[in-house]
């Protein structure tokens, strides 16, 4: 086998490695938390699902620590650009919802024609600030590719 | 867009994984390639090309105003 190929197993096989151990952390915080919450329905201290809590997030902090820390590329360029995509059509589909959901419920509640739930407002509302958050994104994406 | 990555890489003698090895991407997105359902980015493209010792344009042939040429 050829020298580039070798050296390109063994970076593939690190980088499998490195993801390997990102999906144990996560994985391990979601499973703490999960058994924190199990066990706090049973002995109601607040300290254990606390804890739980830290579990997780200490799982997330070590998937993100392995992922930024590392010089390895842990994904590949096809990986990325389908993350793109799937990124692209969420916000897609959230744009469908309040383009036509926000003037819909708007007018709906001004004119008593039917009382909108306060949960599906709030959820609106949150979609609209994904939105702002996304303006605030490409505004500086374009500042940095211009 | 039409490509021959599969022709060069069997006429090399080559596995998927062993040419994705060589380029630093996943035998996935080789796969993806051959079967024209993913366009690789410039550099590996660039990458690909020098791996087999040729063109990129031998290599790969976009498709132009939506038809293949």
């Amino acid at each position: 086998m050829s020298e580039p190929i070798t050296s390109g197993r063994q970076q593939l096989e690190q980088r499998n490695r490195y993801r390997r151990l990102m999906n144990v952390s996560l994985w391990g915080g979601i499973a703490g938390l999960f058994v924190a919450t199990l066990i706090w329905v049973f002995v109601p201290d607040d300290l254990i699902v606390f804890a739980g809590v830290g579990v997780y997030w200490l799982g997330f902090v070590g998937y993100l620590a392995i992922w930024k820390g590392t010089c390895e590329t842990l994904f590949d360029e096809r990986e990325q650009a389908m993350e793109l995509k799937a990124s692209g059509l969420t916000l897609g589909v959230l744009a469908y919802v309040v383009v036509f959901g926000v003037p819909g419920m708007v007018v709906l509640s001004a004119t008593g024609t039917y009382t909108v739930p306060s949960a599906i407002w709030d959820a609106l509302v949150g979609y609209v600030g994904v939105f702002v958050l996304f303006a605030i994104a490409y505004t500086y994406v374009q500042y940095t590719h211009s | 867009m039409n490509n021959e990555v599969r022709t060069y890489r069997e006429a090399a003698d080559l596995s998927q994984g062993d040419l994705a090895a060589a380029v630093g991407v996943s035998r996935q997105t080789i796969n993806a390639i051959e079967r024209e359902r993913y366009d690789p980015s410039l550099e590996l493209a660039f990458e690909l090309a020098a791996y087999f010792d040729c063109q990129i344009e031998d290599l790969f042939e976009p498709t132009l105003n939506g038809t293949n040429e």
